[in-house]
């Protein structure tokens, strides 16, 4: 269908690579934008602002424009700092707005079965940000899969002649649910992780 | 078209496309299989917090030619006990990244499957030891036909248990006595003992390896396993991250 077209079908082909974009959708996409000429121009400027300005943190390797960024720099809590998987659990976490220290991007999790270990992840800077800084308290905010738990596990161990206290994001049942539509795998961690009131 | 129940474990994921998952599964009747379940990523509410590493399901599924897909999915166990240790985690992963590499493909196999539950459901209970990881290792070769030749030198036929062997790098032309081969990795009479007994017994825990034992069991097992799989074990270097 493309066939006459190489710069076309190399849009297509683009567009393609994006998560959750077919073939069908891919073209959908492609032949829209071919429709509106201004929207073509704002998506590519858009994307090379991206790739120009959008950088990693060189402390905390969240996404940034200004290096450090404005966590980093702001006037945050300095004695507490919160890891995470990926730079998006940043922003889940500042919507939140619980939240009021420091933060540390891992860029992935320790996964037995993807081979990935310690050298692959932040966690080296990590662990020279917490043993040079005033740092009292690390809250592990890694998800709760198999892999989070395993990184959880690694990281207590690591900082457990540091000094500092390390705690982990609670776990269980959802706010304003019945207990009787709670699945199994969520219960069984609720009543293992069950704390005293 | 028709759906069936089983009871499996989840050996490995995958993310797929923006909201699904490809789930590994080992199963009870139907084996090794792979499946897609729809809309993993986005709803909770379908498949819970349950389509984990290493849980134990009963799963409904439809069948396909290449990829089963998924229906419904209701917890057995998610291990608790096995998710909060590192050595845990490590060693259940390093089992299921076993399976997944030399089960064949839609073959019931309940033996392995009674072996791998009670793996499961040993390290859940107890801390993970070497002396249990390799009366899987050996367990698991055995089950899938793939069982070391340790009962006699492959040279003269003297009885290994009692008199050691020898084996080289390639495992190719069995294991010899010492007598019959002078270089290679080494396996005292006793460790041959513990190996071939750890196939008579039924139970994790009863065996236990001693240190020389352990060292020379890992070294060969983990050479044998290699010479029969078709890429290098990824969780090996995760399981050596344990303390
Ligand atoms: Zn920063
Ligand atoms: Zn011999």
């Amino acid at each position: 269908m493309l066939h006459n077209s190489h710069s076309l079908t190399r849009l297509v082909g683009e567009l393609k690579k994006l998560p959750g974009i077919g073939e069908k959708s891919a073209c959908r996409l492609a032949f829209h934008l071919l429709r509106s000429p201004a929207n073509i121009i704002a998506l590519a400027e858009a994307l090379n602002e991206v790739k120009s300005r959008v950088r990693f943190c060189s402390v905390c390797f969240s996404i940034t424009e200004d290096d450090p960024c404005a966590i980093c720099r702001g006037n945050r809590d300095d004695s507490i700092i919160c890891v995470v998987e990926e730079p998006q659990d940043v922003l889940a976490i500042e919507r939140s707005g619980a939240f009021r220290g420091k933060y540390h991007v891992l860029h992935g999790v320790l996964s037995p079965l993807s081979g990935i270990t310690p050298a692959d992840l932040k966690i080296a800077q990590l662990l020279e940000r917490v043993s040079n800084s005033s740092i009292k308290e690390v809250v592990i905010a890694t998800n709760f899969s198999v892999e989070g738990e395993a990184t959880a596990i690694y990281l207590t161990g690591l900082f457990r002649n540091h000094g500092v206290r390390v705690t982990r994001l609670a776990h269980g049942i959802p706010i304003g649910s019945d207990l009787e539509y709670i699945d199994s795998a969520t219960m069984q961690r609720a009543v293992q992780g069950r704390s005293e009131v | 078209m028709k759906s069936v129940t089983d009871d499996a474990i989840v050996i490995g994921l995958l993310d797929y496309r923006e909201s699904d998952r490809i789930v590994s599964l080992f199963t009870r009747e139907h084996g090794r299989i792979n499946g897609i379940a729809r809309g993993a990523r986005r709803s909770v509410k379908r498949f819970g917090g349950v389509l984990e590493l290493f849980a134990r399901l009963t799963v409904n599924f439809t069948h396909s030619d290449s990829l089963v897909t998924i229906r419904e999915v209701d917890v057995f166990s998610i291990y608790p006990g096995i998710r909060s240790s590192f050595e845990g985690i490590a060693h259940a992963g390093y089992a299921c990244e076993l399976v997944s590499l030399l089960a064949p493909e839609r073959q019931a196999n309940q033996r392995l499957f009674r072996l791998v539950t009670a793996y499961l459901g040993h390290l859940d209970e107890s801390s993970a030891t070497a002396s249990d990881r390799h009366f899987f290792e050996i367990n698991l070769l055995n089950i899938l036909g793939y069982r070391p030749p340790l009962d006699s030198c492959a040279g003269c036929g003297s009885n290994l248990a009692v008199f050691g062997g020898v084996w080289s790098a390639t495992l190719e032309d069995g294991i010899f006595c010492k007598r019959c081969s002078g270089r290679g990795g080494l396996l005292d009479g006793a460790t041959v003992s513990l190996l071939l007994e750890s196939m008579k017994c039924g139970r994790f825990g009863q065996i236990v390896f001693d240190q020389n034992s352990i060292r020379e069991a890992e070294a060969f097992l983990e050479a044998f396993i290699a010479s029969n799989i078709s890429r290098p074990l990824k969780s090996l270097a995760f399981l050596r991250l344990s303390p």
